[in-house]
């Protein structure tokens, strides 16, 4: 590994997620390329938590998926927020932003 | 997103082998992608693909987790709750034998009424394109929807420009003439374009067409169903433009429909079709043929110039009648009309109407009350609805109400189960298992158990109706068409399986979910408080049980004797070998001539046959319900009173062996030109004229009609149905007043239908070709009276033994439950010293207590609700104290019995045992 990459904290890839998809429906393997993307290569997305994140957005209804055509035109399965993943989204942004402040807060003490 | 779940979980069940295909194909893709990055990041392929399926790690892991989400753990756990729930249930057969059967009970009779409801009331009709098709009806105060006449349907097809077609159709019996016999079938007159209308095209051959709709008697044509051709035709591939012979009537067959079209009536599926425009014809040839051979075989018979005349008038009275057939004052038409494309009913409606308006305008008829109205054919037919939908419900509500009794049955049986099973329930919670698992886990026992009894209740239907089917008269000419078990029927049954299954597994799976842990786990735990609210509610249920075990066996014990008392006033009635041959010439058009004479000539020939003991006529058949009641006034009182009566030939008393009392039997000289004469029964002696010797009084017939001499009195009889008081009766000689209808009453000496060709001879011979082919004995007849009274029996009786199984098992369950939860205090009191005789008569006092209690509550109901079935019951009080004494000590006994196993055991213990038991 070239690049020292940063563990996801626990719990925030599924917002992660939903943001990356907040951008428009993408297949599983676009979202982690997304992710890694917008983190400039800081973060490593894990095939092993990725998928069973998704399915379990899924389940959770805050995303959608159907079957249809990649760039190179295979078929693959896209992934899209639904309406209430959006909703998820903006809970979960305004919570992340009072967890940074609120850390940022106790580590700039001392 | 409850839905959305729902939805994602069922699209799964149904292709969950692609569940796990797409999962793969998704972390193919996966991998590819990756593959393709690293050759782009320069790596060579095949390393390239490793650190793509290195980097993927655990597959298998993944496609699970994703199997799991898109609705696969839902169907592995059905699939692993029906396994279980299989071996469960044939762990303990018996108790799902006993589950099942009571369940099929109920199922078998719901969706037997509902295959008849469904057949009658809600079958559309058997076209493949019922786009814009409509019912036309024409209504006025009296009647919502009543059918139209042929004049009224030429003017509304004529005037009307909104259909592509209207037809018009009504069914008629016909007699086909075979070769061996002649055969009532069931046929439609039908408007030349009612195929098209209805674009039902026939199998072979051509269908009727408008060019067929000639003059009667000029160009006739008949299409045939597929099940004439099968059974009469053999299925001849040539029959197109062979004879078939109608009401005596050469008709040319041009064609043989589908098997699937039976005809536009739910009720009879029919199967011969022919245009209305023969109908005159039909008729008129009937009446000429049997005009012509009575001219032609009686020749001798000496008729005065002045009766040839009076027939002629008559004949052509009747032909005026028969073609009125086609004129306005006769409304016998159904309508059915197909919608141009695009048209609404509102607007179709609108010009009927106004149609219908010009009509009346034009005839004077009153212009008030006449209305029209369009109803599509695929809705309910308005007609039938009206008349069929209400009593349909009350049938319905009926038989959901065994339903819902066969369900508590069951219910009672799960929860007295549950008690059995409540430690593994205990440990399937205490290792972790969740409440709605356990729940799921119970309702998929009670389901398979239901749909079991669905499968159960299916045969069952398809005996009770093909028994039914069976007992239902004309049976060869397919009376009901369609009484089959259709998709509809089917959907029907698994639905109640379903919904039943439901309803009694809830209650016991939710009971059952929420033990006392840990009492549980300590086997069954102290005699204790905490299942006391179960408890209660199994005792209702088990007392409520009893109940209605009680009702239903008394109600059967009630109609099992009244059965006897009915085949015993039958063998008394109809011991003897009578046989019934009805001749109806004017069911079948023959208005004419067969007058006195010839039935005064059938009665001596028949009566000169050496097997036949005595024959007479009447135009009432014994045991039949549709007696005629008639208004008479008594000479010298103002006040008519409603009597019901029969015409009778000579020999009627002697053949049915109903004794005279007093005055004299009608003679041969009782003719038309005799004074006119009636024998009353005993009860009009006594309750119209007083008891004194009526003979000598004399009554106006009908309202002010002629005056008949009482010259005898005969003792009661039966009239219409068995067991019932006998009612004010009396009897006419049948060449006094002849009626149109008339039944061949014969006694033999040996088999009465054996009789029926030499009967047959005797009559051709005197010059009718009057069709004789229904014929029946009269114990057939009292057979079928009896028919409703040995189902109720049969029917009552098997609830009832089921509701008294599954009672008895309930009072075992819940003696046996409560002895174990008092075990410790037995135990106690038996090492103090109780006898066992005291512990025996402890436990037994529960069990019989709780039989008690039902019992007293089944009286009530019995003695409040057996007058409603008052009706069917010959010479049975609805509350006949020895059947409701008998029931009642019977079901006391088997209370006892259920409860003696457990209370022996109780008396039995070991004190020691029992105290250490915890």
């Amino acid at each position: 590994m070239a690049k020292q990459k940063a563990d996801l904290l626990q719990g925030t890839l599924d917002m992660l997620i939903l943001k990356a998809l907040a951008g428009g429906p993408m297949h599983g393997y676009g979202v982690g390329q997304r992710i890694e993307l917008l983190a400039e290569e800081m973060l490593k997305v894990e095939e092993g938590s990725l998928y069973p994140a998704l399915y379990r957005l899924e389940e959770r209804g805050w995303v959608s998926s159907e079957w249809g055509k990649s760039d190179n035109n295979r078929r693959a399965r896209f992934y899209a927020l639904t309406a209430a993943g959006r909703r998820q989204l903006g809970v979960e942004e305004e919570n992340w932003r009072r967890l940074v402040l609120a850390v940022g807060k106790v580590m700039q003490t001392a | 997103m409850w839905l959305g779940g729902l939805y994602r979980r069922v699209r799964a069940l149904l292709r969950s082998e692609s569940i796990h295909t797409e999962i793969d194909e998704e972390v193919q893709f996966h991998i590819d992608m990756r593959t393709e990055e690293n050759v782009r990041a320069g790596m060579a392929p095949e390393e390239a693909r490793r650190d793509a399926e290195r980097r993927f790690g655990n597959r298998t892991r993944i496609k699970e987790q994703g199997y799991e989400v898109r609705g696969g753990r839902w169907i592995e756990t059905l699939w692993q709750d029906l396994r279980f729930g299989v071996r469960v249930l044939l762990k303990s057969p018996g108790f799902t034998f006993v589950c099942a059967v009571s369940l099929a009970v109920g199922i078998g009779v719901n969706t037997t009424v509902f295959s008849f409801i469904n057949t009658v009331l809600f079958k559309p009709l058997p076209v493949s394109n019922t786009e814009g098709l409509v019912y036309f009806f024409e209504s006025n105060q009296k009647n919502s929807y009543q059918p139209s006449s042929y004049a009224n349907y030429l003017d509304y097809r004529e005037q009307s420009g909104l259909f592509s077609g209207l037809m018009a159709h009504a069914p008629v019996p016909l007699l086909v003439t075979w070769d061996d016999r002649v055969e009532e079938i069931n046929s439609e007159v039908i408007s030349g374009n009612y195929f098209s209308v209805l674009d039902v095209k026939p199998l072979i051959g051509r269908a009727i067409i408008p060019e067929d709709d000639q003059p009667a008697g000029t160009h006739p044509v008949a299409v045939i169903s597929h099940k004439l051709w099968e059974r009469r035709f053999n299925s001849d591939p040539s029959i197109i433009g062979k004879q078939l012979t109608l009401n005596g009537n050469g008709f040319t067959i041009i064609g043989v429909n589908e098997p699937v079209f039976t005809g536009t009536s739910n009720e009879i599926s029919t199967d011969v079709w022919v245009p209305i425009t023969q109908w005159a014809s039909i008729v008129q040839r009937w009446n000429r043929t049997v005009r012509t051979a009575e001219q032609a075989k009686q020749p001798a018979e000496k008729k005065g110039a002045s009766g040839q005349r009076n027939a002629q008038a008559e004949t052509a009275g009747a032909l005026q009648q028969q073609s009125d057939r086609l004129n306005r004052g006769h409304n016998w038409l159904s309508i059915v009309g197909r919608l141009r494309p695009g048209v609404s009913i509102e607007q179709a409606q609108a010009e009927m109407t106004a149609i219908a308006g010009r009509v009346q305008g034009s005839y004077g008829t009153p212009p008030e009350g006449l209305k029209v109205s369009l109803s599509p054919v695929t809705k309910m037919h308005p007609g039938a609805g009206q008349e069929g939908l209400p009593a349909a419900l009350l049938i319905m509500v009926v038989t959901s109400l065994i339903l819902a009794l066969c369900c508590v049955n069951v219910a009672s049986l799960m929860l007295a189960r549950a008690a059995v099973r409540q430690r593994e329930f205990a440990i399937r919670l205490a290792i972790g298992g969740s409440r709605r698992r356990l729940i799921q886990q119970l309702l998929t026992e009670s389901v398979l158990i239901s749909l079991a009894g669905g499968v159960l209740g299916l045969l069952l239907t398809f005996w009770i109706t093909y028994s039914l089917l069976a007992f239902l008269p004309r049976g060869e000419a397919s009376f009901i068409a369609g009484v089959e078990i259709d998709k509809t029927v089917l959907a029907f049954s698994v639905l109640i399986s379903l919904v039943a299954g439901v309803a009694f597994g809830l209650v016991p799976a939710v009971n059952a979910s929420k033990p006392n842990l840990l009492r549980s786990l300590r086997d069954e735990g102290l005699s204790g408080g905490g299942g006391m609210s179960k408890m209660s509610l199994r005792r209702v249920l088990i007392a409520a049980q009893i109940a209605v075990s009680l009702v239903l066996l008394i109600s059967a014990g009630l109609f099992v004797r009244s059965l006897q008392n009915g085949q015993a006033l039958s063998r008394d009635f109809t011991g003897d070998k009578i046989l019934l041959l009805s001749l109806n010439p004017k069911t079948y058009g023959f208005k004419i001539k067969y007058g006195n004479e010839f039935y005064r000539q059938v009665a001596e020939r028949v009566g000169s046959i050496p097997e036949v003991r005595s024959a007479t006529l009447s135009h009432a058949l014994p045991l039949s319900l549709d007696q005629d009641s008639t208004s008479i006034t008594l000479e010298g009182e103002g006040e008519p009173r409603s009597v019901s009566h029969a015409v009778v030939g000579t020999r009627y008393f002697e053949t049915l062996k109903i004794p005279l009392v007093r005055g004299r039997d009608f003679t041969p000289g009782d003719n038309e030109s005799a004074p006119k004469v009636a024998v009353v029964n005993e009860t009009m002696a006594r309750t119209l004229l007083g008891g004194l010797d009526p003979v000598g009084r004399r009554f106006h017939f009908g309202n002010g009609g002629e005056l008949y001499e009482i010259v005898g009195v005969a003792h009661d009889s039966q009239y219409t149905t068995f067991g019932k008081p006998p009612r004010p009766y009396f009897y006419v000689p049948i060449y006094q007043r002849l009626q149109e209808d008339i039944t061949l009453i014969v006694r033999t000496s040996g088999e009465p239908l054996a009789l029926v060709p030499a009967l047959k001879r005797e009559i051709q011979d005197l010059g009718g070709d009057l069709p004789i082919f229904d014929f029946k004995t009269l114990a057939d007849v009292s057979e079928l009276q009896l028919l409703p009274v040995q189902a109720a029996a049969t029917l009552l009786g098997v609830l009832g033994v089921i509701g008294l199984t599954v009672a008895a098992i309930g009072i075992y369950g819940v003696t046996t439950y409560s002895f174990n939860q008092r075990r410790h205090e037995i135990g106690i009191r038996l090492a103090l010293g109780a006898r066992q005789g005291q512990v025996l008569k402890m436990i037994l006092k529960e069990g019989l207590g709780l039989a008690l209690a039902g019992i007293a509550a089944g009286l009530l109901i019995a003695a409040g609700t057996t007058h409603f079935v008052s009706g069917l019951l010959y010479g049975v009080s609805p509350i006949d104290p020895t059947t409701f004494a008998a029931v009642s000590a019977l079901l006391a006994a088997v209370a006892l019995a259920a409860s003696f196993i457990p209370a022996r055991k109780a008396a039995q213990m070991n004190p020691m045992d029992a105290m250490r038991y915890e």
